[in-house]
């Protein structure tokens, strides 16, 4: 499997047996090259042909050859481009560590022995099946979520307790109940990443442990989070992709307004090249928290 | 005696911590379980929603009398437009139905040869499927458009259908799956004259199974969801897809449609659900063993 694609290709050549059946490989994933080419490689290369020109011509689709300017412009000119990748950053960056921080914990509290975890799963799970798309879009801004949340909200914050903590106290109390729910809703995936984690972990470990009288406290600093840290590198990783193409960030919604929504001059062109610099960005944060979190994880494979 | 007597009153006290501890946990659990869930029930319960309940202020959580008059009602709202209700259900389940037939076929055969066959550049072709999938869609938007022009799919069912099969999703999953099934399985096959491709529907299809139940899953929810598509690469109303009925029903909204509304959200929601409830258990194991959405 692992041999080189020029030996596969002289052998396929020749039609040896190991030449068919890379024949017969080849035709299985036919389907997939052909549509991965024309939906996504082709468009993508396009992109960022568009992304250094200008169209001259939207008719016959002539293009003018402009280096980096719309780059230029995305930086230096737009004054909302900037700010908003910004904003989605942060918001996003603040949600990383809340997110796998909940999900840890609700993980390690489905790994207990306790009845109808499957359903608690379940329910965990959902929001990652419904939690996304169109419909949910609509939802949200038919304001649905809002009075469920608010409904939770009033018994949350009782009228008593309003009057006495002030408008912005509440407010407080709402935007950081926001948050709560996002966190919640974004977190399916990586509870049940942890939760296969945690159980691929020998309970000898803990059984050694706690005969040399650690606390469940300590073994869960010495044993569990080490054991767990490929699967929050991956976890980490895994929210930065899902937050950051979550389709009702600003970036990307100025993205999808440039492309289809206005008549302004060289929107194409300079929707393309937002939306490269945004796919280089999210490229760059994954490496980022790769390259952070390598210690930890070697450290961990070492001492296991 | 005495250290009986000792013996038993620790154990008591264990026995009372430990159900202490547990009711702790089953609280911590429901509560949890309960925010999780309650926006979809309340969703789900005010399509039944007499209008009286549905306008009150604050609004009722659960239903008192359930009614269906917002059903008929949908129907009634729809009457007047010029496309029918039932068409955007056919439209959607056709659509729905041929994207996830295509997606699970596409990407188990892919999957299995790129993991048990010898692909002529499969570590190339690996890494791509890594990369489009940390990529956002809609970034290569408008290419995409063009092309779809180019092949003459615009304004056809097949625009809403044929860029969705070659998932990147999908190869990920279907390979990362099939990498467990055991060599030795396929030569005793092999050696027995069975064809590559009756291995494929024999052997890895049903060793797939709960990978493309996943997959159905997954992909039925995102066809069955997504309106932008059919807003995008149809121009003709009668070939749209049902969330674009919705959105147009929610655009104009006034107060008699708001049962309407409610139940056109249940219509959009219920099926996603009850895939989901009927595959869950295939769901978590794929989730859980291999891999990541």
């Amino acid at each position: 499997m692992a041999r080189s694609g020029r030996y596969m290709w002289r052998e396929m050549r020749r039609r040896t047996l190991q030449g068919k059946i890379a024949w017969t490989g080849l035709l299985f994933v036919a389907p997939w090259i052909v549509g991965a080419a024309l939906f996504f490689v082709y468009p993508l290369a396009r992109s960022i042909i568009l992304s250094v020109s200008e169209i001259e011509n939207l008719r016959t689709f002539e293009l003018n050859f402009v280096g980096l300017k719309w780059y230029h412009e995305a930086f230096f000119a737009d004054i909302e481009f900037v700010p908003s990748l910004l904003s989605v950053s942060i918001d996003n960056l603040i949600n990383l560590p809340l997110i796998n921080i909940f999900a840890l914990i609700v993980a390690l509290l489905l790994n207990r022995k306790i009845k109808a975890r499957g359903l608690f799963r379940s329910i965990f799970f959902l929001p990652v099946l419904l939690g996304t798309g169109f419909i949910m879009q609509q939802l949200l801004g038919q304001n649905v979520n809002a009075e469920a949340v608010g409904f939770a909200r009033g018994l949350l914050i009782p009228d008593q307790l309003a009057a006495y903590i002030g408008q912005s106290g509440v407010n407080m109390i709402q935007s950081f109940l926001d948050r709560l729910t996002i966190v919640m809703w974004n977190s399916g995936v990586q509870i049940l990443i942890y939760l296969s984690a945690l159980q691929t972990i020998s309970p000898a470990l803990y059984e050694a442990a706690r005969v040399d009288s650690a606390s469940e406290w300590e073994s869960f600093w010495l044993i569990t989070l080490p054991m767990l840290a490929p699967m929050i590198q991956l976890n980490l990783v895994y929210t930065v992709i899902a937050t950051f193409s979550m389709a009702d960030n600003t970036v990307l919604e100025f993205i999808q307004w440039l492309a289809f929504e206005t008549a302004e001059a060289n929107a194409y062109e300079y929707s393309c090249a937002i939306g490269l610099i945004y796919c280089v960005f999210v490229l760059l944060v994954i490496g980022i928290i790769v390259l952070l979190t390598k210690r930890f994880v070697e450290n961990a494979k070492e001492g296991g | 005696m005495v250290e009986k007597g000792i013996k038993i009153k620790i154990r008591h006290r264990d026995a009372v911590r430990l159900n202490f501890s547990k009711i702790l946990l089953y609280a911590a659990m429901i509560g949890l379980a309960c925010i999780m869930a309650l926006p979809l029930v309340y969703v789900l319960g005010t399509a039944f929603k007499p209008i009286d309940e549905l306008l009150k202020f604050p609004p009722v959580f659960f239903v008192k009398k359930p009614t269906l008059s917002n059903f008929s009602q949908l129907f009634l709202a729809l009457d007047s437009s010029t496309v029918p209700f039932l068409r955007y259900l056919f439209n959607s389940v056709l659509v729905t139905a041929l994207a996830v037939l295509g997606t699970i076929v596409v990407a188990t055969m892919g999957g299995y040869a790129m993991s048990k066959l010898t692909v002529p550049f499969s570590k190339v072709l690996f890494t791509l499927v890594i990369i489009a999938m940390t990529f956002p869609g809609n970034v290569i938007q408008i290419p995409l458009y063009m092309i779809i022009k180019w092949l003459g799919l615009y304004n056809t069912y097949a625009a809403l259908i044929v860029p969705k099969i070659a998932g990147a999703y999908g190869m990920f999953l279907m390979k990362q799956f099939c990498d467990q099934l055991p060599k030795p399985l396929l030569e005793a096959a092999r050696i027995d004259g069975a064809g590559e491709f009756s291995i494929y529907m024999k052997i890895a299809l049903p060793f797939l199974r709960p990978a493309w139940a996943t997959l159905l899953v997954f992909t039925f929810t995102a066809c069955w969801n997504d309106g932008a598509a059919s807003l995008i690469y149809i121009s003709d109303q009668s070939l749209r897809l049902l969330p674009v009925m919705l959105t147009a029903i929610s655009e104009n909204t006034n107060l008699a449609r708001a049962g309407a509304l409610a139940a056109a959200s249940f219509i959009i929601m219920a099926p996603s659900l009850i895939i989901f409830i009927l595959q869950q258990r295939r769901v978590m194991a794929t989730m859980a063993h291999s891999g990541i959405k």
